[in-house]
């Protein structure tokens, strides 16, 4: 065990050797053969896996394990930044949850790449984002952190613009970039303050700058010199990163966009991994954020709107996808909310467990498109059931886990409400319970409408074949159990809960509030069950009256605003229409006419007086260098009467 | 090591300048393109040579030489000015560039430079033995000899290869270094007369100057030699407002020397910023420190805005190279180790960088005849190789992590932020540094959007047949990503050659 433990910079160092053998080997045409970038990036994956599995072992023998070592990689003056590798039980869970995602949406990319002229491109980009996001688990500090958050972020810039000749998914890459860049900037100099306020600490102490082991103390220090204002500001500074990567309110926008990439890393990418990466963050720096806790509210604040707008704009969406898309950013929402009320462990079970079923979600979405030749509007869909059962039953598994009934949402969910309960967060514990009935509905309603009643659309059906659909059985096992497995109830056959495990110090725990409030949730998940079931299953459509009618009638605005997507998109496209834009044309303007028109202004002068000494053919050079040395004799002159005097 | 001698490193280029010019040598562009890349490529690897055998961790210059011409005494012995040379932590690393990048110039000329081919290389090597000249000059007089001499051959290559208003922009450049340059001789000429008055020799020794000078200039007088060579060195880098020039200057040349311009010219300025300003008059510095970080930001900032509204290709990357070197007056601004550590490093990065984007930028040029974006598009699906390429710059230019920008922009931001040159101005280094750092933002909202403008979306008809790379573009390309990738993983690669440099700097002003 130990053997893993120590070598467990195999586990990034694969894909990256994977990504130049597949770039060189393509570069210089070394190989032809599909199967050998395949080979390269599932094979690397595979022994991340089998690590990561023997290395989470380890870790739960050993719950103290935090195995750590560091590089210095930049050293100029009293700037020393290291990179390493971190080995301790949240990084052990993140680490199996991310390999073993990865590995199946890998082999699943096969059979929904296989046609397309890029397959040696997608797997080279694939196992480039493979190795940054292990990377960014395994980082030691924050420094590192940064470094792979980045690249991270390139990595989902270069797979939503895979399909670069489509102009939508060009503007999607861009604008994800973007977006992500200004939570990096806060980030920047977040880090930067934090670092600067700390930084006789840091320097006396020998510490590995901004190491995460050691954040809590430099933490205390930067907010007594930095006062509670500042270091809020701090705190807020590292929250935009976050709030940026997970898709949080008022950054989400870019993430609904990121669907133009292929579906595999919309499962991949944009559901299961990268976007967690901001709550992983959290979660690692956590010592910072809870010394403020103006912080922590912004926070709960943040994920409580971040739950429930996206939850609303996917109940009007007709593209499957998107629905699934704003999902995760409500989903994205309820970790953060957690993290900011200390609900620590919560939040990151919920991770846990949303990565598996959303990640199994998007890929049954991507097998019924790619079945459908590229139809993603579920208003064309219908019917999938009798045709395609495997996906039809793991997609209604993974809608039983997200909507909290029973299956693995159920406890993650579970344990963020009892939290909020327990501590007394009524306004956030009701805007959390109005998610969760949301989340069922909208849910529910896009299982009905892709694969009960009739099929409604015009595209010609092909089975998707056994290469998708077996990651897809596999996925649904964790996506079922995996809640139940941590949630403390087997904890007699020695396998304990899961807040025991990435156990956090500075978290806040609280007992659960007994049966109340799972058997309210269970309630109000089968509501939302119901009136999706009214709404839109041929079996019940029965109960649906005349009176849910009038109701659709009445709400017209709301429907609008949802529909509209609360108009975040238009209010930024005229923030950057009628402010930056203008700005940078009336700077533009200014540098051509004004600045330079000041020159040409002196240059014109010139040439007229220069006229009489004829200045304007090329030969007028020398002519410039006799005036030109004149005067400057003639400044010496002056220079030197004016020492004297 | 006795064969490695700066006066062959510096006058070679010049002496085969001089044979390619001469009647005797064929007039054939075939044999004169690879006579003078071949060349080029024996001096990049001489030039490592010093490299190599360079000791970053003394203190001073290595590799001295002092040409003495007719009898054993200096140059111009009355007045104490001689033909020395010697290179130190941050003009070895100069020297280096400037060859790899004339190296890579000349092999990319094959299709820019269509006639006058004799003249045209001899001009490159000409400059070549100028700026190398400049960064190896022991002598301020030398220096500014060099300086003045490298105006020529730029001046006649825009000029003559370039497009547009290539007259109108030759002298703009012209002028304005011209203009420049006046203050600098000034500053040169009032150290020495203050060096005279006082030991009663005259020298133009940079050495001497800069080491043993053990009396003090009147305060007017020493900021007057500083402004001095600001504002020389403001032209060159250039600072906002002096700026104005490089947009003409870029747009109008052809692209080799476009690529010389972004990645070498340019760069005299942060030399001279750091040789002059900053090691000859640590005083001074130490008082203008804050106008220093001003006008860094303001660079920064400001010209990534005008860069985001650019409707021309080579113009937003003349503008994007204007704010990356405002990173190098706010490094230098910051006064410590890591700031201007960084500044040395953003020169390499950004020289590198440019080149390369210019490069791009041309290679474009020549196939569509356009440079405006609306008349470009979805060149990625016939292009794909220089989509790639043009795609690793553009993450490099805006600082993606372990690629070779974001080394240098880490160093400055912390530099910056942790420095307190500005203590008692209205701002902090803290609020400067973070307004600097909007422009990580800007940059990626500006070179993504080029990037989807040129290579994504869809393609016009008329582009259909475009042509991918060929085989000396590519190579000019690899030759160009291998430092950026290479020295973004493994930084150390370059600060170990001016850390020390750097280290000796900053004691002297913290003292």
């Amino acid at each position: 065990m130990e053997f893993f433990i120590n070598n467990v910079w195999v586990i990034p160092a694969l894909p990256l050797w994977g990504f130049l053998l597949i770039l060189f080997g393509r570069a210089f045409n070394f190989y032809q053969n599909k199967y050998i970038s395949l080979a390269l990036t599932v094979g690397s994956t595979f022994i991340g896996f089998i690590f990561s599995i023997f290395i989470l072992l380890y870790c739960i023998n050993n719950p103290e394990t935090n195995t750590r070592y560091n590089i210095l990689w930049l050293d100029a003056g009293n700037l020393k930044f290291s990179v390493g590798w971190l080995v301790d039980n949240l990084a052990a869970m993140m680490l199996v949850v991310v390999t073993s995602i990865s590995l199946l949406i890998q082999i699943y990319s096969h059979g929904y790449m296989e046609q397309d002229k890029g397959y040696h491109r997608f797997f080279a980009y694939l196992v480039l984002f493979n190795f940054s996001m292990l990377a960014l688990v395994l980082s030691t500090n924050l420094f590192q952190t940064y470094i792979f958050w980045e690249l991270v972020g390139v990595s989902s810039y270069l797979l939503i613009g895979f399909w670069f000749d489509r102009p939508s998914a060009a503007q999607a890459a861009k604008k994800a970039f973007i977006i992500n860049r200004i939570g990096d900037f806060g980030l920047l100099v977040g880090t930067l303050a934090l670092l600067f306020y700390s930084l006789n600490w840091w320097t006396s102490t020998q510490n590995v700058l901004l190491e995460f082991a050691t954040l809590g103390q430099a933490g205390s220090l930067a907010l007594a010199n930095a006062g509670p204002v500042l270091f809020g500001l701090l705190a807020i500074g590292l929250l935009l990163g976050p709030i940026a990567k997970s898709a949080q309110i008022p950054l989400h926008t870019w993430l609904a966009d990121a669907m133009e990439g292929p579906t595999p890393i919309s499962a991949l990418i944009h559901a299961a991994t990268m976007v967690a990466a901001g709550v992983y963050l959290i979660a690692r720096l956590y010592p910072v954020f809870e010394l403020s806790t103006q912080v922590m509210t912004i926070m709960a604040w943040v994920g409580a709107i971040t739950a429930f707008i996206p939850a609303t704009i996917a109940i009007t969406q007709t593209d499957i996808k998107k629905c699934l898309a704003y999902s995760t950013c409500s989903q994205l929402g309820y970790m953060v909310l957690a993290m900011g009320i200390g609900a620590y462990s919560a939040g990151l079970f919920h991770l846990m467990t949303h990565a598996y079923f959303k990640a199994m979600l998007f890929l049954c979405s991507g097998a019924v498109i790619h079945s459908l030749a590229d139809q993603q509007d579920m208003r064309y869909m219908g019917g999938l059931r009798k045709k395609m059962p495997t996906v039809a039953y793991t997609y209604l598994i993974g809608t039983l886990a997200i909507s909290g009934l029973l299956l693995s949402g159920f406890w993650s969910k579970e344990a963020i409400l009892s939290s909020l309960y327990t501590q007394g967060k009524g306004l956030l514990l009701v805007i959390a319970l109005i998610t969760a009935f949301m989340t069922t509905y909208y849910m529910f309603r896009s299982y009905f409408m892709t694969f009960e009643g009739e099929y409604r659309g015009k595209a010609h059906f092909h089975k998707p074949s056994k290469v998708m659909t077996v990651p897809l059985i596999v996925l649904a096992i964790p996506s079922a159990i995996i809640g139940f497995l941590f949630s403390g109830s087997l904890k007699s056959i020695g396998i304990e809960s899961f807040d025991r495990f990435v156990f956090n110090v500075h978290a806040i725990h609280g007992d659960h509030g007994g049966l109340f409030l799972p058997i309210c949730s269970l309630i109000i998940a089968l509501l939302g069950f119901l009136l999706a079931g009214v709404i839109y299953w041929d079996k019940l459509t029965s109960l649906y009256c005349s009176c849910f009618k009038n109701i659709q009638k009445q709400i017209t605005p709301l429907y609008k605003l949802s529909i509209n997507k609360w108009y975040f998109d238009d209010f930024n496209n005229l923030l950057i229409k009628y402010l930056i834009l203008p700005i940078s044309e009336f700077l533009s303007i200014f540098d051509k006419y004004v600045i330079d028109g000041l020159v040409n202004l002196c240059g014109l002068s010139t040439l007229y007086k220069g006229k009489a000494l004829s200045l304007l053919q090329n030969g007028n050079v020398q002519t410039y260098l006799v005036t030109a040395l004149l005067s400057f004799v003639a400044i010496i002159m002056v220079m030197i009467l004016i020492y004297i005097v | 090591m006795e064969f490695l001698s700066l006066n062959i490193l510096i006058f070679a280029p010049l002496i085969v300048a001089g044979i390619i010019l001469s009647p005797l040598f064929p007039n054939d562009e075939i044999i004169v393109r690879r006579f003078a890349k071949g060349f080029a490529g024996l001096l990049f690897i001489y030039s490592i040579l010093f490299m190599i055998f360079f000791k970053p961790h003394e203190v001073g210059y290595q590799f001295k030489e002092n040409i003495k011409l007719f009898s054993d005494a200096n140059w111009i012995e009355p007045l104490g000015i001689s033909l020395s040379f010697g290179v130190d932590g941050i003009s070895i690393i100069l020297v280096v560039l400037t060859t790899f990048l004339v190296m890579l110039a000349l092999i990319a000329s094959k299709k820019a430079i269509t006639t006058k081919h004799k003249l045209y290389y001899s001009l490159i090597l000409v400059l070549t033995t100028a700026i190398l000249g400049m960064v190896t000059s022991r002598d301020l007089f030398l220096f500014f000899l060099f300086w003045e001499l490298e105006l020529i051959p730029m001046y006649f290559l825009i000029s003559i290869w370039g497009t547009g208003k290539k007259e109108y922009s030759a002298m703009k450049f012209f002028l304005y270094t011209f203009f420049g340059s006046l203050f600098m001789l000034a500053g040169i000429l009032a150290l020495n007369y203050f060096h005279v008055i006082n030991t009663g020799v005259s020298t133009f020794s940079i050495e001497t100057l800069t080491y043993s000078r053990h009396y003090d200039i009147p305060f007017m007088f020493e900021a007057l030699i500083f402004f001095g060579f600001f504002i020389a060195f403001a032209v060159k880098l250039p600072i906002v407002p002096l700026h104005t020039w490089l947009p003409n200057a870029h747009v109008d040349a052809p692209t080799p020397v476009s690529m010389l311009l972004a990645g070498i010219l340019l760069k005299m300025g942060g030399y001279g910023l750091i040789r002059f300003n900053t090691q000859m008059l640590p005083e001074m510095i130490k008082i203008f420190a804050p106008i220093l970080i001003v006008l860094g930001v303001i660079n920064i900032i400001y010209a990534a805005f005008v860069a985001l509204v650019q409707k021309d290709l080579k113009l937003l990357v003349a503008y994007s190279s204007i704010s990356h070197m405002g990173f190098v007056l706010l490094g230098l601004g910051a006064l410590n180790v890591a700031g201007i550590s960084g500044a040395m490093f953003q020169m390499i990065a950004h020289g590198l960088i440019s080149a390369g984007l210019f490069l791009v930028v041309g290679v474009i040029y020549l196939r569509t005849k356009t440079r405006t974006f609306s008349q470009l598009g979805g060149l990625g699906q016939v292009m794909p190789k220089a989509f790639y390429f043009t795609m690793l710059l553009a993450l490099a230019s805006l600082g993606l992590p372990l690629l070779i920008g974001f080394a240098a922009e880490v160093m400055i931001f912390y530099g910056a932020f942790t420095s307190d040159s500005l203590e008692g101005f209205v701002l902090s280094n803290q609020v400067m540094t973070g307004l600097a750092a909007i422009s990580i933002i800007i940059t990626a909202a500006y070179l993504l959007w080029m990037l989807q403008k040129v290579f994504m979306g869809n393609m016009f008809e008329k582009w259909q047949k475009t042509s991918d790379l060929t085989p000396h573009e590519a190579i000019a390309l690899t030759f160009l990503s291998i430092p950026i990738v290479l020295f973004g993983l493994y930084p150390e690669g370059i600060t170990s050659l001016f850390l020390p440099f750097v280290d000796n700097l900053v004691s002297h002003f913290t003292l």
